[in-house]
Protein backbone atom coordinates (compact mmCIF):
# COMPACT_ATOMS: atom_id res chain seq x y z
CA UNK A 1 0.00 0.00 0.00
CA UNK A 2 0.88 3.92 -0.31
CA UNK A 3 0.73 5.93 2.61
CA UNK A 4 1.82 9.74 3.10
CA UNK A 5 3.90 10.98 6.21
CA UNK A 6 3.88 14.09 7.19
CA UNK A 7 6.06 15.50 10.14
CA UNK A 8 2.89 14.96 12.54
CA UNK A 9 2.88 11.26 11.47
CA UNK A 10 6.37 10.24 12.10
CA UNK A 11 6.15 9.71 15.70
CA UNK A 12 4.05 6.60 15.11
CA UNK A 13 6.09 5.77 11.65
CA UNK A 14 9.72 6.14 13.03
CA UNK A 15 11.04 2.78 11.70
CA UNK A 16 9.27 3.39 8.17
CA UNK A 17 11.04 6.54 8.27
CA UNK A 18 14.68 5.28 9.52
CA UNK A 19 14.50 2.43 6.88
CA UNK A 20 13.59 5.15 4.02
CA UNK A 21 17.13 7.20 5.27
CA UNK A 22 18.84 4.15 5.41
CA UNK A 23 17.38 3.08 1.57
CA UNK A 24 18.38 6.76 0.35
CA UNK A 25 21.60 6.02 1.87
CA UNK A 26 21.96 2.70 -0.46
CA UNK A 27 20.65 4.16 -3.24
CA UNK A 28 21.96 8.48 -3.37
CA UNK A 29 25.28 7.55 -1.66
CA UNK A 30 26.44 4.31 -2.34
CA UNK A 31 24.73 2.88 -5.42
CA UNK A 32 24.84 6.39 -7.64
CA UNK A 33 27.68 8.24 -5.87
CA UNK A 34 25.76 11.60 -5.27
CA UNK A 35 27.31 14.27 -3.11
CA UNK A 36 24.99 13.29 -0.48
CA UNK A 37 25.97 12.94 3.82
CA UNK A 38 25.02 9.81 4.82
CA UNK A 39 25.80 9.67 8.59
CA UNK A 40 25.78 5.87 10.76
CA UNK A 41 23.87 4.75 7.21
CA UNK A 42 21.63 7.15 6.81
CA UNK A 43 20.90 9.99 4.43
CA UNK A 44 19.27 13.02 5.67
CA UNK A 45 19.36 16.21 4.78
CA UNK A 46 18.13 20.03 5.49
CA UNK A 47 15.07 19.52 3.38
CA UNK A 48 13.84 16.34 5.66
CA UNK A 49 13.64 19.09 8.24
CA UNK A 50 11.38 21.40 6.29
CA UNK A 51 8.14 19.71 7.38
CA UNK A 52 8.24 17.62 3.58
CA UNK A 53 5.66 15.20 2.78
CA UNK A 54 6.82 11.32 2.02
CA UNK A 55 5.25 9.17 0.02
CA UNK A 56 6.20 5.37 0.89
CA UNK A 57 5.05 1.83 -0.53
CA UNK A 58 4.88 -0.59 2.13
CA UNK A 59 3.18 -3.35 3.40
CA UNK A 60 -0.51 -3.83 5.25
CA UNK A 61 2.08 -4.40 8.71
CA UNK A 62 4.32 -1.03 7.64
CA UNK A 63 6.99 -3.21 7.96
CA UNK A 64 8.70 -3.56 4.08
CA UNK A 65 9.79 -0.69 2.45
CA UNK A 66 9.40 -1.08 -1.03
CA UNK A 67 9.71 2.58 -2.17
CA UNK A 68 9.63 6.66 -1.54
CA UNK A 69 9.39 9.93 -2.40
CA UNK A 70 9.85 13.46 -0.75
CA UNK A 71 7.89 16.18 -1.04
CA UNK A 72 7.62 19.66 -0.79
CA UNK A 73 6.15 23.07 -1.38
CA UNK A 74 8.02 25.15 -3.75
CA UNK A 75 6.54 28.28 -1.58
CA UNK A 76 8.96 26.77 1.14
CA UNK A 77 12.90 25.76 1.04
CA UNK A 78 13.10 23.16 -1.98
CA UNK A 79 16.18 21.11 -2.63
CA UNK A 80 16.09 21.70 -6.29
CA UNK A 81 16.16 25.24 -6.39
CA UNK A 82 18.54 25.58 -3.90
CA UNK A 83 20.92 22.97 -5.37
CA UNK A 84 20.44 24.13 -9.22
CA UNK A 85 20.28 28.03 -8.79
CA UNK A 86 23.36 28.42 -10.02
CA UNK A 87 23.75 26.51 -12.58
CA UNK A 88 20.00 27.10 -13.91
CA UNK A 89 18.87 30.43 -12.04
CA UNK A 90 15.76 31.12 -14.75
CA UNK A 91 14.44 27.37 -15.36
CA UNK A 92 14.02 25.95 -11.41
CA UNK A 93 13.18 29.31 -10.08
CA UNK A 94 8.76 28.32 -9.71
CA UNK A 95 7.63 29.53 -6.59
CA UNK A 96 3.73 28.84 -6.36
CA UNK A 97 1.10 26.95 -4.01
CA UNK A 98 -0.03 23.98 -6.42
CA UNK A 99 3.37 23.56 -7.61
CA UNK A 100 5.99 20.91 -5.94
CA UNK A 101 9.06 19.55 -5.66
CA UNK A 102 9.67 15.24 -5.79
CA UNK A 103 13.02 14.37 -5.07
CA UNK A 104 14.81 11.45 -3.42
CA UNK A 105 12.79 8.74 -5.71
CA UNK A 106 13.79 5.37 -4.92
CA UNK A 107 12.68 1.97 -4.74
CA UNK A 108 13.94 -1.07 -2.74
CA UNK A 109 15.22 -3.81 -5.10
CA UNK A 110 16.37 -6.36 -2.03
CA UNK A 111 12.59 -5.65 -0.67
CA UNK A 112 10.82 -6.76 -4.47
CA UNK A 113 13.36 -9.65 -4.77
CA UNK A 114 12.41 -11.00 -1.40
CA UNK A 115 8.96 -10.62 -1.39
CA UNK A 116 7.62 -9.48 -4.88
CA UNK A 117 10.29 -11.07 -7.26
CA UNK A 118 7.70 -10.93 -10.08
CA UNK A 119 7.82 -6.88 -9.73
CA UNK A 120 11.11 -5.82 -11.43
CA UNK A 121 12.92 -2.39 -11.23
CA UNK A 122 10.75 -0.56 -14.11
CA UNK A 123 7.34 -1.83 -12.99
CA UNK A 124 8.02 -0.45 -9.48
CA UNK A 125 9.47 2.84 -10.28
CA UNK A 126 6.60 4.12 -12.76
CA UNK A 127 4.00 2.38 -10.20
CA UNK A 128 6.03 4.75 -7.84
CA UNK A 129 5.54 7.80 -10.63
CA UNK A 130 1.42 6.83 -10.51
CA UNK A 131 0.93 6.79 -7.04
CA UNK A 132 3.35 10.25 -6.89
CA UNK A 133 0.65 11.61 -9.43
CA UNK A 134 -2.75 10.28 -7.76
CA UNK A 135 -1.18 11.70 -4.42
CA UNK A 136 -0.73 15.05 -6.44
CA UNK A 137 -3.81 14.95 -7.56
CA UNK A 138 -5.38 14.57 -4.49
CA UNK A 139 -3.71 17.30 -2.83
CA UNK A 140 -4.53 20.14 -5.18
CA UNK A 141 -0.65 20.25 -6.44
CA UNK A 142 -0.89 20.24 -10.65
CA UNK A 143 2.82 20.67 -10.87
CA UNK A 144 5.51 17.88 -9.86
CA UNK A 145 9.68 18.77 -10.46
CA UNK A 146 12.13 16.24 -9.95
CA UNK A 147 15.77 15.81 -10.38
CA UNK A 148 17.25 12.67 -11.92
CA UNK A 149 19.76 10.51 -14.01
CA UNK A 150 19.76 10.68 -18.06
CA UNK A 151 19.07 6.83 -17.70
CA UNK A 152 15.67 7.47 -15.76
CA UNK A 153 14.23 9.28 -18.57
CA UNK A 154 13.45 6.20 -19.74
CA UNK A 155 11.28 5.13 -17.06
CA UNK A 156 9.55 8.05 -17.13
CA UNK A 157 8.75 8.17 -20.54
CA UNK A 158 7.52 4.06 -19.63
CA UNK A 159 5.36 5.16 -17.00
CA UNK A 160 3.46 7.53 -19.60
CA UNK A 161 4.57 10.81 -17.38
CA UNK A 162 5.31 13.76 -20.01
CA UNK A 163 8.08 15.22 -18.91
CA UNK A 164 9.40 18.68 -19.99
CA UNK A 165 13.28 18.70 -19.18
CA UNK A 166 14.43 21.62 -17.75
CA UNK A 167 18.43 20.98 -17.57
CA UNK A 168 20.79 18.86 -16.11
CA UNK A 169 24.18 19.96 -14.10
CA UNK A 170 27.31 18.58 -13.61
CA UNK A 171 29.68 18.45 -10.20
CA UNK A 172 26.40 16.72 -8.34
CA UNK A 173 27.54 13.03 -8.35
CA UNK A 174 28.95 11.36 -10.89
CA UNK A 175 27.02 11.66 -13.65
CA UNK A 176 25.24 14.78 -14.63
CA UNK A 177 21.52 15.28 -12.83
CA UNK A 178 18.83 16.60 -14.85
CA UNK A 179 15.52 18.41 -14.05
CA UNK A 180 12.33 18.25 -15.14
CA UNK A 181 8.84 18.94 -14.31
CA UNK A 182 5.79 17.12 -15.34
CA UNK A 183 1.87 18.37 -15.05
CA UNK A 184 -0.28 16.46 -13.04
CA UNK A 185 -3.85 16.32 -14.15
CA UNK A 186 -6.77 13.87 -15.37
CA UNK A 187 -5.12 13.73 -18.63
CA UNK A 188 -1.35 12.88 -16.94
CA UNK A 189 -3.69 10.56 -15.09
CA UNK A 190 -5.21 8.80 -17.48
CA UNK A 191 -2.19 8.54 -19.82
CA UNK A 192 0.02 6.95 -17.22
CA UNK A 193 -2.53 4.24 -15.99
CA UNK A 194 -2.58 3.29 -19.60
CA UNK A 195 0.60 3.06 -20.30
CA UNK A 196 1.34 0.65 -16.97
CA UNK A 197 -1.76 -0.59 -16.97
CA UNK A 198 -3.17 0.16 -14.22
CA UNK A 199 -6.98 0.93 -14.06
CA UNK A 200 -8.44 2.04 -10.82
CA UNK A 201 -6.37 3.81 -7.89
CA UNK A 202 -3.03 2.71 -6.30
CA UNK A 203 -3.89 5.14 -3.13
CA UNK A 204 -6.32 2.64 -1.33
CA UNK A 205 -6.41 -1.17 -0.21
CA UNK A 206 -3.86 -3.69 -1.34
CA UNK A 207 -2.82 -3.53 -4.47
CA UNK A 208 -1.13 -7.11 -4.45
CA UNK A 209 -4.76 -7.90 -6.75
CA UNK A 210 -3.49 -4.63 -8.94
CA UNK A 211 0.06 -5.90 -9.54
CA UNK A 212 -0.65 -9.30 -10.65
CA UNK A 213 -2.80 -7.26 -13.46
CA UNK A 214 -0.10 -5.18 -14.49
CA UNK A 215 2.57 -8.30 -14.42
CA UNK A 216 -0.39 -9.72 -16.88
CA UNK A 217 0.05 -6.31 -18.76
CA UNK A 218 3.81 -6.36 -18.97
CA UNK A 219 4.05 -10.04 -19.72
CA UNK B 1 -18.60 41.08 10.09
CA UNK B 2 -17.81 44.41 7.81
CA UNK B 3 -20.38 46.33 7.15
CA UNK B 4 -21.52 46.19 3.78
CA UNK B 5 -19.24 42.94 3.22
CA UNK B 6 -21.70 40.59 0.88
CA UNK B 7 -22.33 37.41 3.02
CA UNK B 8 -21.48 35.50 -0.11
CA UNK B 9 -19.26 36.13 -2.96
CA UNK B 10 -17.66 34.46 -6.35
CA UNK B 11 -15.11 32.45 -5.18
CA UNK B 12 -12.68 33.00 -8.61
CA UNK B 13 -12.71 36.90 -7.16
CA UNK B 14 -11.47 36.05 -3.78
CA UNK B 15 -7.72 36.28 -5.01
CA UNK B 16 -8.04 39.44 -6.30
CA UNK B 17 -10.18 41.16 -2.84
CA UNK B 18 -7.19 39.51 -0.92
CA UNK B 19 -4.38 40.60 -3.35
CA UNK B 20 -5.42 44.10 -3.45
CA UNK B 21 -6.47 44.46 0.23
CA UNK B 22 -3.64 45.24 2.27
CA UNK B 23 -5.29 45.42 5.94
CA UNK B 24 -4.56 42.23 7.11
CA UNK B 25 -7.76 42.13 9.88
CA UNK B 26 -10.22 43.25 6.93
CA UNK B 27 -8.91 40.27 3.98
CA UNK B 28 -9.93 37.96 7.43
CA UNK B 29 -12.95 39.33 6.87
CA UNK B 30 -13.07 39.12 3.28
CA UNK B 31 -12.09 35.30 3.80
CA UNK B 32 -14.90 34.90 6.07
CA UNK B 33 -17.51 36.67 3.69
CA UNK B 34 -16.28 34.75 0.68
CA UNK B 35 -16.78 31.33 2.33
CA UNK B 36 -19.22 31.81 4.58
CA UNK B 37 -17.33 30.91 7.59
CA UNK B 38 -17.25 32.35 10.99
CA UNK B 39 -13.87 33.06 11.96
CA UNK B 40 -10.36 33.15 10.28
CA UNK B 41 -6.88 33.04 11.64
CA UNK B 42 -3.53 34.32 10.36
CA UNK B 43 -0.64 32.59 12.75
CA UNK B 44 2.74 33.64 12.19
CA UNK B 45 4.98 30.91 14.21
CA UNK B 46 8.32 32.95 15.08
CA UNK B 47 10.54 29.77 14.23
CA UNK B 48 10.45 26.67 13.44
CA UNK B 49 11.50 25.01 17.60
CA UNK B 50 9.95 27.42 18.89
CA UNK B 51 6.01 27.69 17.19
CA UNK B 52 4.51 28.62 19.92
CA UNK B 53 6.96 31.43 21.29
CA UNK B 54 5.44 34.99 21.43
CA UNK B 55 3.85 33.98 17.72
CA UNK B 56 2.38 36.74 15.81
CA UNK B 57 -1.51 36.01 15.44
CA UNK B 58 -4.10 38.00 13.77
CA UNK B 59 -8.02 36.84 14.33
CA UNK B 60 -11.34 37.76 14.45
CA UNK B 61 -12.40 35.26 16.90
CA UNK B 62 -14.29 37.29 19.72
CA UNK B 63 -12.27 39.36 22.14
CA UNK B 64 -13.55 37.06 25.23
CA UNK B 65 -11.99 33.55 23.13
CA UNK B 66 -9.01 35.22 22.24
CA UNK B 67 -7.83 36.28 25.94
CA UNK B 68 -9.30 32.93 27.43
CA UNK B 69 -7.03 30.93 24.81
CA UNK B 70 -3.82 33.47 26.17
CA UNK B 71 -4.73 33.22 29.90
CA UNK B 72 -4.65 29.14 29.62
CA UNK B 73 -1.84 29.02 27.78
CA UNK B 74 -4.22 27.02 24.54
CA UNK B 75 -1.76 27.47 22.36
CA UNK B 76 0.25 24.63 23.86
CA UNK B 77 -2.66 22.09 23.65
CA UNK B 78 -4.47 23.11 20.90
CA UNK B 79 -4.26 20.38 18.52
CA UNK B 80 -4.91 22.73 15.21
CA UNK B 81 -1.50 24.43 16.49
CA UNK B 82 0.80 21.28 17.01
CA UNK B 83 -1.10 19.94 13.57
CA UNK B 84 -0.42 22.83 11.43
CA UNK B 85 3.06 23.40 12.16
CA UNK B 86 4.04 20.14 11.51
CA UNK B 87 2.48 19.30 7.99
CA UNK B 88 2.04 20.58 4.90
CA UNK B 89 -1.21 19.58 3.12
CA UNK B 90 -4.03 21.29 4.38
CA UNK B 91 -6.56 19.44 6.61
CA UNK B 92 -10.13 19.92 8.26
CA UNK B 93 -10.63 19.80 11.84
CA UNK B 94 -12.69 16.58 12.10
CA UNK B 95 -9.16 14.37 10.90
CA UNK B 96 -7.66 15.29 13.93
CA UNK B 97 -7.05 12.80 16.76
CA UNK B 98 -8.25 13.74 19.82
CA UNK B 99 -6.62 11.96 22.36
CA UNK B 100 -6.08 13.38 25.84
CA UNK B 101 -7.77 14.87 27.91
CA UNK B 102 -6.77 18.25 28.09
CA UNK B 103 -7.50 18.85 24.57
CA UNK B 104 -11.13 17.18 24.90
CA UNK B 105 -11.38 20.49 27.31
CA UNK B 106 -9.87 22.77 25.24
CA UNK B 107 -12.27 21.98 21.97
CA UNK B 108 -15.29 22.05 24.89
CA UNK B 109 -13.88 25.03 26.24
CA UNK B 110 -13.69 26.30 21.97
CA UNK B 111 -17.60 24.70 21.74
CA UNK B 112 -18.81 26.56 24.82
CA UNK B 113 -17.50 30.15 23.14
CA UNK B 114 -19.28 29.47 20.00
CA UNK B 115 -16.22 29.26 17.86
CA UNK B 116 -17.69 26.71 15.39
CA UNK B 117 -17.81 23.53 14.59
CA UNK B 118 -15.61 22.77 11.67
CA UNK B 119 -12.93 24.10 10.60
CA UNK B 120 -10.27 23.89 7.63
CA UNK B 121 -6.50 24.71 8.15
CA UNK B 122 -3.91 25.94 5.46
CA UNK B 123 0.22 25.51 6.65
CA UNK B 124 1.86 27.95 4.66
CA UNK B 125 6.22 28.27 4.41
CA UNK B 126 8.01 30.99 2.63
CA UNK B 127 11.94 30.55 1.00
CA UNK B 128 12.68 31.73 4.36
CA UNK B 129 11.68 28.97 5.80
CA UNK B 130 9.06 31.21 8.02
CA UNK B 131 6.06 28.85 8.92
CA UNK B 132 2.21 30.27 9.33
CA UNK B 133 -1.12 28.65 9.68
CA UNK B 134 -3.88 29.99 8.14
CA UNK B 135 -7.27 29.08 9.66
CA UNK B 136 -10.97 28.89 9.03
CA UNK B 137 -13.96 28.25 11.06
CA UNK B 138 -17.70 27.74 10.74
CA UNK B 139 -20.71 26.94 12.44
CA UNK B 140 -21.84 24.31 9.85
CA UNK B 141 -21.17 20.59 10.50
CA UNK B 142 -17.85 18.97 9.59
CA UNK B 143 -19.64 17.55 6.40
CA UNK B 144 -21.32 20.48 5.24
CA UNK B 145 -17.57 22.59 5.68
CA UNK B 146 -15.99 19.62 3.42
CA UNK B 147 -18.87 20.54 0.74
CA UNK B 148 -18.39 24.31 1.02
CA UNK B 149 -15.22 24.25 0.77
CA UNK B 150 -13.71 21.07 -1.36
CA UNK B 151 -14.37 22.93 -4.97
CA UNK B 152 -12.21 25.60 -3.46
CA UNK B 153 -9.19 24.63 -2.05
CA UNK B 154 -6.83 26.06 -4.69
CA UNK B 155 -8.00 29.22 -4.39
CA UNK B 156 -8.08 29.36 -0.76
CA UNK B 157 -4.37 28.07 -0.44
CA UNK B 158 -3.40 30.76 -2.97
CA UNK B 159 -5.09 33.82 -0.90
CA UNK B 160 -4.05 32.39 2.47
CA UNK B 161 0.02 32.73 0.76
CA UNK B 162 -1.11 36.17 -0.24
CA UNK B 163 -1.75 36.94 3.53
CA UNK B 164 1.97 35.70 4.37
CA UNK B 165 3.44 37.74 1.76
CA UNK B 166 1.70 40.64 3.43
CA UNK B 167 2.51 40.07 6.68
CA UNK B 168 6.15 39.46 6.30
CA UNK B 169 6.51 42.58 3.86
CA UNK B 170 4.20 45.37 5.30
CA UNK B 171 3.12 44.64 9.02
CA UNK B 172 6.52 42.32 9.64
CA UNK B 173 9.69 43.25 8.24
CA UNK B 174 8.87 46.41 6.68
CA UNK B 175 9.07 47.57 3.57
CA UNK B 176 9.34 44.41 0.47
CA UNK B 177 12.91 43.55 0.33
CA UNK B 178 12.14 43.24 -3.83
CA UNK B 179 10.76 40.61 -5.63
CA UNK B 180 13.11 38.62 -7.50
CA UNK B 181 12.19 36.66 -10.80
CA UNK B 182 13.92 34.67 -12.45
CA UNK B 183 15.35 34.70 -16.55
CA UNK B 184 12.45 32.81 -17.43
CA UNK B 185 9.43 34.36 -15.96
CA UNK B 186 10.76 37.73 -17.10
CA UNK B 187 10.78 36.55 -20.68
CA UNK B 188 7.14 34.88 -20.59
CA UNK B 189 5.45 37.91 -18.98
CA UNK B 190 7.33 39.69 -21.62
CA UNK B 191 5.87 38.05 -24.11
CA UNK B 192 2.59 38.03 -22.34
CA UNK B 193 2.99 42.04 -22.47
CA UNK B 194 2.89 41.85 -26.41
CA UNK B 195 -0.16 40.12 -26.65
CA UNK B 196 1.32 36.58 -27.18
CA UNK B 197 -0.59 33.69 -25.80
CA UNK B 198 1.04 31.04 -23.51
CA UNK B 199 0.56 29.03 -26.50
CA UNK B 200 2.40 31.10 -28.45
CA UNK B 201 4.93 31.34 -26.03
CA UNK B 202 5.30 28.22 -25.55
CA UNK B 203 6.33 27.83 -29.40
CA UNK B 204 8.93 30.39 -29.17
CA UNK B 205 10.49 29.22 -25.95
CA UNK B 206 10.51 25.63 -26.98
CA UNK B 207 8.64 24.63 -24.05
CA UNK B 208 5.59 22.93 -23.46
CA UNK B 209 2.16 25.19 -23.04
CA UNK B 210 1.98 23.98 -18.88
CA UNK B 211 5.84 24.80 -18.44
CA UNK B 212 4.69 28.64 -19.88
CA UNK B 213 2.11 28.75 -17.48
CA UNK B 214 3.78 27.37 -14.30
CA UNK B 215 6.07 30.21 -15.04
CA UNK B 216 3.51 32.71 -15.29
CA UNK B 217 2.02 31.40 -12.04
CA UNK B 218 4.97 31.70 -10.57
CA UNK B 219 5.47 35.38 -11.45
CA UNK B 220 2.30 36.57 -10.44
CA UNK B 221 2.68 34.63 -7.03
CA UNK B 222 6.11 35.65 -6.33
CA UNK B 223 4.49 39.83 -7.08
CA UNK B 224 1.22 38.93 -5.06
CA UNK B 225 -0.97 39.62 -8.09
CA UNK B 226 -4.48 37.83 -8.84
CA UNK B 227 -3.86 38.18 -12.67
CA UNK B 228 -1.74 38.51 -15.06
CA UNK B 229 -2.56 41.61 -15.82
CA UNK B 230 -1.85 42.70 -12.54
CA UNK B 231 1.58 40.82 -12.39
CA UNK B 232 2.80 42.79 -15.71
CA UNK B 233 1.48 46.17 -14.57
CA UNK B 234 3.57 45.49 -11.44
CA UNK B 235 6.28 44.21 -12.89
CA UNK B 236 6.65 47.08 -15.52
CA UNK B 237 6.13 49.83 -12.54
CA UNK B 238 8.57 48.48 -10.95
CA UNK B 239 11.15 48.27 -13.45
CA UNK B 240 11.63 44.42 -13.20
CA UNK B 241 10.48 44.21 -16.89
CA UNK B 242 12.02 47.64 -18.30
CA UNK B 243 15.23 46.96 -16.85
CA UNK B 244 15.81 43.43 -17.69
CA UNK B 245 18.33 42.02 -20.12
CA UNK B 246 15.55 38.93 -20.16
CA UNK B 247 12.93 40.97 -21.16
CA UNK B 248 13.06 39.68 -25.42
CA UNK B 249 12.13 43.07 -26.64
CA UNK B 250 15.16 44.73 -25.39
Amino acid sequence: MFVTIETHEQPENLDLIDRMYRLRAKVFGSELGWDVSVVNGREADYYDRCNPVYLIWTDAGKRELYGSVRLLPTTGPTLLYDVFHDTFPGELSLSAPGIWEGTRLCVNEDAFAHRMPQVGKKTAFCLMLLALCETALKNHIHTLISNFEPPTRRLYRAAGAPLQELGSSDGYGRRPVCAGLFPVDKRTLDQMRSAIGVESTLLVADINDRLRSVMRAAA
Amino acid sequence: MEKGAPRSCDISSLRLTIAKENDIDRCLEWFCSYTQCNYAVYHLGRSRSHITDSPYVRTNYPASWVQRYLLRNYVEIDPVVQRGFNSAFPFYWDELKIVSSQEVEFFQDAMAHNTGMSGFSIPLCDKANRRALFSLSSEYPPQLLRKKLNGIIPELIEAAGFIHQKVIADTFFGEPSGVSLSPREIECLSWVACGKDSTSISIILGLSDHTVRDYLKSARFKLGCATIAQAIHKATVSGILENSSHNPLK
